[in-house]
């Protein structure tokens, strides 16, 4: 009888597990609960909107999530941690999607993708959804899944609609579904996080030699002030040639810098009518350059006041601020890679590999080697053993560093091995004064990135085309306002081969390319014109130029979007 | 007699609100797009439409809405519901057996294998066999040939729309008169304008005019990409215009020598390596080339010929030469492209559909004169040339070329193709097709599976 009951107990104890497990999992989720912590705002598209937001709404008599953005709503679902240990059986994800009627009340048709990630190599797919008519709205969607790669998310966008808005679309009653078409059980409490990718800094300068400010996380309200008094580094730091660089968040996206205790009166600077600081397009980072402190509070720093604030016009919050020597971001263009240049070493030793032929004719005057590395103290250098002139250091704790790459360039490898190339020996290697990694190093023609204040949106233009094919819009006054000598064009996109440019077809001086002879920077994701090139080609009276500005690439081409703003130089 | 009267009225009362009962509401056409197309019967003037500014052709488009709704008893609606949409709803809705909208624009690439998988209505079965439609005679709309003469998909006919995404053979007028060369248009007309003929003109135009034994002009010059289905078309082939790959035909062959020899025996304007295209479109300007095949866009990038011209020479479009296969009455002349429209299959009542959707296209009542307005036209006439009777003569052309237009789906196989390399001997037709056959067809399973 004992041994019944202990085995009943054990029996009685398993089962009460096992319940316990299907209760913490779900068939669907149909946000009846309000939670949705397993889907959020995601950057993962390069047209995303960073604004993208998400709420619990009231949607055809249930819950729903409503996502929603001026631009291209985009939001990333956490399916591995959702599928959990059943992830190799997801084989589809269904879920019903509605839009909400626009602010007339009328229904507009919309269309997205959803991206997945499948397979070693994170493959992109793409599959389309729509909502295209009033009376099947919502409506369920279905759709395939490979086998989803490690560490990535699903990606919902809404990127094509009628009419002239952007349209909320709702998403109800999400399921994963194994190749029979049975719901997967799905773990709620997973949670959605961005993966860490690169900050923006779109319209920034890098910057070099950063010194903290520290104990800036501050939070106010709108036009509310708040900061902390700067430490003597950050003053001796904060020097003709620095900027000062913001991370914060604020409703409406601006920011600037209040002195309030400056001799020359309390003192915004960098918006509210004192200069124009410069931002990302995810509006996250904010710069303000030594000489417009100076243009405002005067030449003589020492009559700034040691306290520095920031502010908005809407509520804001500061999470780091920090002053550095600013650089113009460095682009590579024709850039020719040094293949298996994968290497890593303690600190004082040198590993490398021989340039290929490639490789080495691309190394020529005007051109600087980049080195994309981590180390412990930051530092990473260049080492020429075989050079005739003697083993070489090159640019020991002196090269060009920021974001993770250094800067080497033709001319300081010459004035240490020589004007001969032949004499430098084939070999090429790195070393750090710490413990470091190289993850690729490549040769090209050196283009840098203005930074660019107070840049104007120029709305709508958000096109493709073919190759060789052209698209765009006709600039509205905004655009032809901003459009002065040294404003600069910027253009988010992407394509196949990397290139874009501008064409302005209606120019009195002929139809006319722009930035498509080399001239224009470009990175793959971010292009910048400036008005002197196009000046340059379309004539000095800026009303010749046409109304039309459009984009061109020598292969299919996307540009989620333009800006015109001022070059900081 | 009161009482008679009185019946009278009540009787009368009643048979006038049973035959209000009896009219019918007017049907509702749903047309799906993915842009805005005005005018329709949700549009309450003429300002509905962007940029309209009031001129007598936006007011009658916008007031012929009405007439098509009373003859027809119909509302109908463009309908943007989106790129993404408009196949999905092909792709459900219709399979359904009902269809979302009545009529839908495509793009050939997938509105072909729609219709060859049954979601298109074969007009044949609903018009009568005598109709121009079938004939490819009529007015307001046509039809794109497909291989088993089915008639799925329709295009808006207009002089616009015939002579855009045209690219004829061009030729320097003065160069072939200094050379003393017949105009090839009258060769054309005699039925005398052949490749034979064309190579012997190349060869008389083709000039070291310096004498240092360098080339200076060319009879022929033009990026490989644009020229190359209008010379297999001037041979009576395709290349991808079936669900059979085409590429491996003789036809083709003989096409491919043709080409390969006019750039080996240096007729033609070497093609550069890097940006050739836009080296070689524009050869003429500096009368590198005497012959080019060309365009009026081209034409117009620089206005060569618009207000103020910059060329001292004219530039004249004539017919391609007719290869060995190809027939002068019968051979293709342009490439299908843009969008086009189909009625789905299982649509209610398709004639009242075609009849009403045609009705709206046919807003100037079938006077052609006002539907190819030469105001609306101006530009295509006006930008390939500064001289009346050429740009009339250009116009013709390119009309003459719209008028006799097929479908291939060369666009979505040539950069598959090595053409460049080809072209500089790397291959010989025989090679080339043979292991460039299987890409054209993969490229063809993909789009008629």
């Amino acid at each position: 009888m004992k041994k019944f009951l202990s085995w009943l107990l054990i029996a009685a104890l398993a089962l009460g597990m096992i319940g316990t497990a299907t209760a913490d999992t779900v068939d669907v989720l149909d946000f009846e609960d309000g939670n949705f912590a397993f889907i959020g705002a995601s950057k993962g598209r390069p047209n995303a909107d960073a604004a993208t937001a998400l709420e619990i709404v009231d949607f055809n008599g249930s819950k729903a999530l409503k996502i929603s953005a001026k631009g291209v709503a985009c939001a990333g679902l956490n399916i591995i941690g959702l599928a959990g240990d059943k992830l190799a059986d997801v084989a589809a994800i269904s879920f019903d999607i509605g839009v909400e009627n626009g602010a007339d009340g009328k229904f507009y048709a919309a269309s997205g993708y959803v991206y997945s990630y499948t397979g070693e190599a994170k493959d992109e797919n793409k599959a389309d959804w729509s909502v295209y008519m009033a009376k099947k709205n919502p409506r369920n969607v279905k759709i395939d899944l490979g086998a989803i790669a490690e560490d990535t998310c699903l990606l919902i966008t809404e990127e094509a609609h009628a009419g002239n808005d952007a349209v909320d679309f709702v998403l109800d009653n999400i399921k994963l579904l194994d190749k029979d078409g049975n719901a997967i059980a799905l773990d709620p409490t997973a949670e959605f996080k961005e993966a860490a990718s690169g900050p923006d800094l779109s319209n920034l300068f890098a910057l070099t030699g950063a010194v903290e400010l520290p104990g800036f996380q501050k939070a106010a309200g709108a036009w509310a002030q708040d900061g902390i008094e700067m430490t003597q580094e950050f003053l001796d730091a904060l020097v003709p040639g620095s900027v000062i660089e913001v991370d914060y968040k604020s409703e409406d996206g601006a920011m600037w810098l209040v002195f309030p205790w400056a001799s020359a009166g309390w003192m915004r600077v960098g918006g509210c009518g004192n200069g124009v600081d410069a931002v990302n397009n995810s509006h996250t980072k904010a710069q303000i350059p030594y000489e417009l402190i100076e243009q405002f509070c005067g030449e003589d720093k020492s009559t700034w006041g040691a306290m520095l604030q920031c502010e908005s016009s809407t509520n804001w919050e500061v999470y780091a601020v920090r002053v550095g020597q600013r650089a113009k971001q460095i682009v590579l263009k024709n850039a020719v890679e040094l293949p298996g240049f994968q290497k890593a070493a303690g600190a004082w030793a040198q590993d490398g590999v021989e340039m290929t032929e490639e490789f080495a004719n691309a190394l020529v005057p005007g051109s600087v080697i980049e080195i994309t590395y981590a180390s412990e103290d930051g530092d990473i250098w260049l080492v020429m053993p075989w050079a005739a002139a003697g083993w070489m250091r090159v640019s020991q704790g002196t090269a060009l560093k920021m974001g993770g790459k250094a800067y080497i360039t033709y001319e300081e490898i010459e004035a240490l091995c020589g004007e001969d190339k032949s004499t430098w020996g084939a070999m090429v290697q790195c070393e750090g004064s710490s413990a470091w990694e190289v993850y690729s190093v490549r040769v090209g023609q050196k283009a840098e990135f203005d930074a660019v204040a107070g840049a104007v949106n120029f709305e709508g233009f958000s096109v493709s085309g073919a190759a060789w094919a052209q698209d765009g819009k006709e600039m509205p006054q905004e655009i032809v306002d901003a459009l002065v000598p040294g404003s600069v064009v910027t253009i988010s996109y992407e394509s196949e081969d990397g290139n874009i440019w501008l064409v302005m077809p209606w120019a009195a001086a002929g139809w006319m390319r722009v930035g498509n002879d080399g001239a224009d920077v470009a990175d793959g994701s971010i292009a910048q014109v400036t008005y002197e090139q196009i000046e340059a080609l379309c004539g000095e009276d800026k009303s010749t130029w046409g109304a039309m500005m459009q984009c061109e690439g020598s292969s299919a081409w996307t540009v989620y979007s333009v800006t015109v703003g001022q070059a900081i130089r | 007699m009161k009482r008679i009267l009185a019946t009278l009225l009540t009787l009368a009362m009643l048979l006038s609100i049973a035959g209000a009962a009896l009219a019918e509401d007017p049907r509702d056409l749903v047309y799906g797009l993915w842009w805005e197309i005005h005018y329709d019967s949700d549009d309450e003037s003429w300002e509905a439409a962007e940029g309209a500014t009031g001129k007598d052709i936006e007011i009658q488009q916008f007031e012929h809405v009405k007439e098509v709704e009373e003859k027809y008893n119909v509302k109908y609606h463009f309908e943007n519901i989106t790129y993404s949409g408009v196949q999905d709803s092909i792709n459900n809705s219709i399979l359904a057996g009902e269809p979302d909208c009545d009529v839908y624009m495509v793009e050939l690439g997938w509105g072909v294998p729609a219709a060859m998988n049954g979601l298109a209505t074969d007009l044949r079965d609903v018009l009568d066999p005598d109709d121009p439609l079938l004939k490819h005679e009529d007015n307001v709309l046509d039809f794109v040939n497909l291989p088993g003469g089915e008639v799925y998909l329709l295009k808006v006919v207009d002089a616009q729309s015939q002579v855009e995404a045209t690219m004829p053979l061009a030729f320097n007028l003065q160069m072939l008169e200094e050379a003393n060369l017949e105009d090839p248009r009258e060769l054309a007309e005699r039925g005398e304008w052949t490749w034979d003929k064309f190579i012997e003109y190349c060869q008389a135009l083709t000039k070291d005019t310096n004498g240092d034994g360098v080339t200076d002009v060319y009879g022929y010059g033009a990026w490989p990409g644009d020229c190359l289905p209008y010379w297999y078309m001037s041979n009576g082939t395709n290349l991808a215009a079936t669900d059979k790959e085409n590429l491996s035909s003789p036809e083709m062959g003989e096409t491919l020598k043709f080409l390969q020899d006019l750039w080996l025996n240096g007729l033609a304007y070497p093609v550069p390596d890097e940006n050739g295209w836009d080296i070689c479109r524009w050869l003429y300007r500096d009368k590198k080339v005497a012959f080019t095949t060309s365009a009026a866009w081209i034409l117009d990038t620089n206005k060569d010929y618009l207000e103020e011209p910059n060329l001292d020479f004219d530039m004249v479009f004539v017919d391609y030469p007719v290869g060995p296969s190809g027939n002068a009455e019968t051979n293709s002349m342009k490439i299908a492209a843009g969008s086009f429209w189909m009625i789905p299959a299982g649509v209610k009542d398709p004639k009242l559909v075609y009849d009403a959707f045609r009705a709206h296209w046919n807003w100037y009542n079938d006077d052609l004169e006002l539907r190819d307005d030469p105001e609306t036209l101006a530009w295509w006439y006006e930008s390939t040339s500064n001289k009346l009777d050429l740009q009339e003569a250009n116009f013709e052309e390119m009309q003459k070329m719209g008028e006799r237009t097929m479908v291939d789906f060369i666009n979505v196989v040539i950069d598959q193709l090595p053409i460049l390399d080809f072209l500089k001997g790397n291959y010989t037709p025989a090679q080339l097709q043979e292991e460039y056959k299987q890409v054209v067809q993969d490229a063809l399973d993909n789009i008629f599976k």
